[in-house]
């Protein structure tokens, strides 16, 4: 793998681009996937649903699936889908970029602020942020994870893949930039999933009588 | 257009040598002012705010910490857009279109999150400190997001 500046949109190796062929088309057409919208769209309805309703099993599913999502979702990408990006080529990556990061644009905003909202109101109608309580530390550490978390996530990964994906849209893609861009999401992904697993501990600790 | 493939054989002595650097290259490697370390800066305060409020919900919290944070944070916000308007050569039309979007989508979440207290019975000074700070929160997210978008956009 090199990490010097090349173009993405290489062609076969050795090969020269056929003459006359005009710039190559860009990786990345669009950033956000319009079809994906209307699921969100769905999926924040049920949610204040739930919480104006005060709807336990809504509740409970929005904090279990969508935190249960997020955390398997983060420890793959991070244990997982990260290392073995960071071994690909730079043009490997960006190809798999292109289409694993609109999504991910999409569905992790939407599992967090579910997993958030629910939970939250979960531990308040529950007592749990009672400082009686006995699960009151707990919450108050995994709010101290969360926070962390959200920070690399938005601080870091999420500006990270914009910029790339506004890259590849490019007709020449910078390749250092993506490699450069893109380490960001390796290193910290490990991180991420690093915290998650605290979070399991946490979570299943708090549920446990 | 050709899918990417893995990167071609360094060529030998008559191939033409490496590839050439993409014209907008010098974009990568220019130097900015650190508005996205200020606005991540911003984002660590309020996260650091609203868990020392959180945490002492459902009872009223001390707001000494959340207000000072505010305060710091709107002076850092001043300072973010002094820095943004002196920088030459940047694509403010790609900052403005990618701030719009996020800035839409972060003020659904945040939205829903003060949806969340609001629901819980947080009213008064403890819900007003709760909604700057998550008002800082988007602003901050937003303002990250595009520039660093931006300053890799041609201008």
């Amino acid at each position: 793998m090199t990490d010097s500046t090349q173009v993405i949109t290489a062609p076969e190796p050795g090969a020269g681009p056929p003459p006359g062929a005009g710039p190559a088309a860009p990786l990345v057409t669009r950033i956000v996937p319009l079809v994906g919208l209307p699921i969100v769209a769905v999926i924040l309805v049920g949610l204040v649903l739930s919480m104006a309703n005060d709807w336990r099993w809504g509740l409970d599913f929005f904090h279990v699936a969508g935190g249960g999502l997020w955390t398997a979702i983060d420890l793959f990408v991070g244990l997982i889908i990260g290392p073995i990006l960071g071994r690909l080529s730079i043009p490997a990556r960006a190809e798999f970029s292109a289409r694993f990061m609109p999504k991910m644009l999409l569905i992790m905003p939407t599992l967090v602020v579910c997993t958030l909202a629910a939970g939250f109101q979960l531990a308040i109608t529950m007592g749990n942020l009672e400082p009686a309580s006995p699960n009151h530390d707990r919450l108050i550490v995994s709010f101290v994870i969360v926070g962390i978390m959200a920070i690399i996530a938005l601080g870091i990964l999420e500006p990270a893949n914009v910029a790339v994906l506004f890259e590849m849209r490019k007709p020449q893609p910078n390749g250092e930039l993506i490699g450069r861009l893109m380490k960001r999401f390796v290193y910290t992904a490990g991180i991420t999933g690093a915290l998650q697993i605290v979070t399991l501990i946490i979570m299943t600790r708090v549920a446990t009588p | 257009m050709t899918a990417p493939t893995a990167p071609a054989p360094a060529p030998g002595p008559g191939l033409g040598g490496p590839p050439p650097p993409p014209p907008h290259a010098w974009l990568a490697t220019r130097r900015m002012p650190p508005v996205d370390l200020l606005a991540v800066l911003s984002i660590v305060l309020v996260v650091t705010g609203g868990i020392l409020m959180a945490s002492k919900f459902p009872h009223r919290p001390s707001l000494t910490a959340p207000v000072a944070i505010c305060a710091v944070c709107g002076a850092i916000f001043l300072v973010n857009v002094a820095l943004l308007a002196r920088v030459r050569e940047f694509s403010w039309r790609s900052f403005w279109l990618v701030a719009r979007w996020v800035a839409l989508a972060y003020a659904v979440i945040t939205g829903l999150i003060a949806y969340s207290f609001v629901h819980n019975h947080i009213t008064g000074s403890p819900l007003v400190v709760i909604c700057i700070m998550l008002a800082i929160f988007a602003v901050s997210v937003t303002t990250v997001i595009s520039f660093t978008v931006a300053r890799f956009q041609e201008p």
